[in-house]
């Protein structure tokens, strides 16, 4: 796979995944809504290049293999990093919100434990058989999902239900950072998730890892946007804390068409999955290659790690100072982490008596 | 003068031949089959046969097992020129017979259906081939019938199952490998590739397996796919089998392998992924929009037979929210008067369904239809009457059982009717929350499976985009005749030049 073809990726990845504005620049353009994924998606593919770039330095190399060849004895500080952020991201980020979500909608008396239990239970399940197992997975999902994704797309953009969402917006979103910490931490962690397990295959199987990291991003993405265009304009223009905001993309879809949501709820189901399992498949992945500890046995520890977590219940202001403190871990993990990995191994192998041209 | 000479030193040579074959018969070294109670001793059944016949030469001993032999040809190939013969060693003039000296080989002999000459004294037996012929003549494929197809299976015969193998692929790169499997059975097992088209690895995989199998008695070609080929516990078919030898011709064309089994009718192909045990017969043979059309609907029915009775739970019993106001109400109306809960009202009229189905399988063909008719309409239109399940369950169960009849592959269609009952017991307790997940599972177990090495889930998952193009969309024509699948790994990936012409 070229770079050109991995900048590729990350830019359409870094275009669907959650929206991000900056408030003066948006203005000056005329505040279209296309402005803001497009705007989002530059900022993420600069961010994302550390990353990106030490995948085409160590070809065929896991990320525990660079990280010793890049920090040296520094290593496990990295790994741990990354380790952390991945293996807790899901339970903090996303299974707390999806057990609310589920429970708040479809199953209200229905314990969250059981519904959480499900979940990770059937993540644990890819994971436990591998990074190879998840991302096939993933891909017979998106094979399934991205056609009805495609046409609510193609339903919300043209604008056959009169919602013009490629008219102007409404309302401009007020920048904090946040929102830009967030925007950066979520480009990089969409590509490690889609990078960690699948880099020592990039170099022989380049497809694997263009589908996986296309279908895993694409149905992130599109589907945290996909209600609020569809049914609550307003709200898309409100956006600040993603996962808060997930919620009212549920409500957005209770105020919008009735006959759309259950379909729009059952993708949340398949991206939910992508984000749990991936996250307890890709920490395993880590924790076997660095520690040697056995990958099904590191699944379920982390699986149950993530139940139990996501059964914490959090006041609204904890969870927006854990978005702020985990904005800012994704992002010295998988976003300053990398960069700084790519300059060390540029500066530690590069071959002794090279000689730059001089002019 | 000269030619007296060497006569005699003939004589002196056979003379001292027969001395010296008699000193090694004293000391033991060669068994002479002058006595055949060792045969009866290995026998000790009633079923051999011992005659003797006197002829100009002595009198002989003829062995034969009863049931193998066909007594017209025992007459006229074995007792005609005997009696007939006026050598010292009548067994000289037998057609087509073989002389072999060691005991084991004589057992194997009488056990394929020969029959064996002893010569009192003589170091050797005659065989000759006399074996009965009672295969069935090679009739219609059953369970995998084509309107525009050839109408030719195989039949138990392994001969005759190679022979119309290789009428379709007349090429000298066909190789066969025999082997013997089962220590009591003793069955036939020819293992069938194209030289030059599939992977030498592969061949080599399939080899070894079948050389490890241990058994005694291997009485199917499912037998063997069990002992050789599956390795989980999974409901879904690791090994593709075929009755039809035109499928099984495209399928070594494609880089797979074929193994046939004597006294089966069936063959068994490897390696086997989804997509090609998805796809329904008659797409060899139809126009391709027609075919593409059939395909996407025979899918389509595969998935509703999987997944409609678990909507149906999950709608009714635990998101009943989803419907349109006016849709419930309806619904709510057929179900008055059913006690039951809408997940045991399910799982009750579809095991009377696969009941159905499985007994209008067992049963002789015009029964079958009865029982189906009886089976779908009769007791289906009584159970609504008797309030044990609303209208709309019957027609839920109408259209899984008609998907699942659409599902080309019959161990693909048990899986489905299997793993249908877990999804919707799932659905019954979480709703689509948990019909989701369960599909997910299946999605999981499905691509963590392997056969010989090649991802069972393909062209799904991983994505083979030039297999799924040609699974879904393009015609047979352009996609799938071009090239071979990368997932078998082929030596050859081209089929044929582009277009399908010569320069």
């Amino acid at each position: 796979m070229s770079s050109w073809q991995l900048w590729t990726i990350v830019f359409i990845s870094s275009f669907c995944v959650t929206p991000f504005s900056f408030v003066t620049l948006h203005r000056e353009l005329g505040g279209h809504v296309w402005v803001l994924p497009l705007l989002q998606a530059c900022v993420g593919t600069l961010a994302a290049a550390g990353v990106v770039l030490l995948a085409r330095a160590a070809p065929g190399a896991s990320l525990v293999e660079v990280a010793r060849r890049a920090f040296g004895p520094l290593a496990s500080v990295f790994l741990l990093g990354v380790t952390v952020y991945v293996a807790l991201w899901a339970p903090v980020g996303n299974l707390t919100l999806l057990l609310r979500i589920v429970q708040s909608t479809t199953l209200p008396y229905t314990s969250t434990w059981m519904t959480g239990a499900a979940l990770t239970a059937c993540s644990f399940y890819a994971a436990a058989l591998g990074y190879v197992v998840f991302s096939r997975t993933t891909e017979v999902l998106a094979f399934i999902l991205l056609p009805g994704i495609v046409v609510l797309a193609t339903i919300a953009y043209l604008g056959p239900l009169h919602l013009g969402y490629l008219s102007q917006s409404p309302a401009t979103v007020p920048i904090s950072g946040a929102d830009f910490g967030y925007a950066l931490g979520a480009r990089g962690f969409s590509l490690a998730l889609a990078f960690l397990g699948l880099w020592p295959r990039a170099a022989g199987r380049p497809w694997v890892l263009y589908s996986a990291t296309l279908s895993s991003v694409l149905l992130i993405g599109m589907l945290f946007v996909l209600p609020h265009l569809l049914f609550a304009q307003p709200s898309f223009a409100l956006l600040e804390f993603p996962p808060l905001n997930a919620l009212s993309t549920v409500n957005a879809t209770y105020i919008g068409i009735s006959s759309f949501w259950p379909l729009t709820l059952i993708i949340w189901y398949g991206v939910s999955w992508v984000v749990v399992a991936g996250s307890l498949a890709g920490a395993a992945h880590i924790l076997h290659l660095w520690l040697g500890v056995p990958r099904h046995l590191a699944a379920a520890v982390l699986a149950v790690i993530t139940l139990v977590l996501s059964q914490w219940t959090k006041s609204v202001t904890l969870q927006e100072d854990m978005v702020m403190f985990w904005t800012v871990w994704g992002y010295l993990a998988v976003v300053v982490g990398p960069w700084t990995a790519w300059l060390l191994l540029r500066l530690r192998e590069t071959p002794a008596g090279r000689v730059h041209k001089v002019a | 003068m000269q030619g007296r000479n060497m006569l005699s030193d003939l004589a002196a040579t056979a003379q001292r031949l027969e001395q010296t074959l008699q000193r090694w018969i004293a000391e033991g070294w060669v068994q002479p089959f002058s006595d055949t109670a060792w045969l009866k001793a290995a026998f000790a059944s009633d079923d051999l046969t011992l005659q003797s016949v006197v002829t100009a030469g002595g009198s002989l001993e003829v062995a034969y097992l009863a049931p193998q032999i066909d007594v017209t040809l025992l007459n006229s190939d074995v007792g005609a020129p005997l009696i007939a013969s006026s050598r010292s060693d009548p067994r000289r003039d037998l057609p087509n017979a073989s002389f072999v000296t060691q005991r084991s080989d004589v057992l194997s002999a009488l056990l394929q259906g020969k029959a064996a000459v002893f010569k009192p004294g003589a170091p050797d037996a005659a065989l000759v081939d006399v074996r009965v012929d009672r295969s069935r003549s090679v009739t219609q494929p059953t369970t995998e019938a084509s309107l525009l197809g050839p109408k030719v299976a195989f039949n138990e015969d392994l001969t005759t199952s190679l022979n119309l193998v290789r009428n379709l692929l007349a090429t000298p790169a066909l190789r066969v490998r025999q082997h013997t499997i089962g220590t009591l059975s003793r069955t036939r097992v020819a293992t069938v590739w194209i030289d030059g088209v599939t992977a030498p690895e592969l061949v080599d995989e399939v080899l070894d397996r079948l050389s490890k199998v241990a058994t005694d008695t291997l009485l199917s070609s499912e037998d063997l796919a069990q002992l050789a080929f599956h390795r989980s516990w999974t409901p879904f078919p690791t090994a593709q089998r075929t009755e039809r030898p035109d499928r099984v011709a495209r399928a070594l064309g494609l880089g797979r392998i074929a193994i046939i089994v004597d006294g089966s009718p069936f063959a068994i192909l490897l390696p086997v992924t989804l997509g090609a045990i998805t796809k329904y017969l008659e797409a060899l043979f139809g126009p391709p929009v027609t075919v593409i059309f059939v395909r996407w609907l025979r899918f389509v029915g595969g998935f509703l037979s999987m997944v409609a009775p678990a909507a149906y739970v999950a709608v009714l019993s635990v998101n009943p929210s989803l419907l349109p106001a006016d849709t419930l109400v309806a619904v709510a109306q057929t179900r008055a008067g059913v006690p039951y809960p809408v997940l045991f009202e399910t799982i009750g009229l579809l095991l009377i369904l696969d009941m159905v189905i499985e007994a209008s399988q067992q049963a002789p063909s015009p029964i079958g239809q009865t029982v189906t008719v009886v089976g779908g309409l009769i007791i289906g239109q009584a159970a609504v009457q008797a309030h044990l399940g609303s209208q709309l369950i019957v027609i839920v169960s109408a259209v899984t059982g008609i998907g699942t009849l659409l599902i080309p592959d019959i161990s693909l269609a048990y899986a489905v009717r299997i793993t249908k009952y877990p999804i919707m017991i799932l659905a019954g307790i979480l709703g689509f929350y948990g019909l989701t997940l369960c599909l997910i599972a299946i999605a999981i177990h499905l691509v963590a499976q392997e056969s010989l090495d090649a991802p069972y889930a393909t062209p799904f998952g991983p994505v083979r985009s030039w297999s799924l193009k040609s699974y879904t969309l393009m015609s047979r024509t352009r996609g799938e005749r071009a090239l071979r699948p990368g997932v078998y790994r082929p030596v050859t990936l081209r089929r044929q030049p582009k277009g399908g012409m010569k320069d």
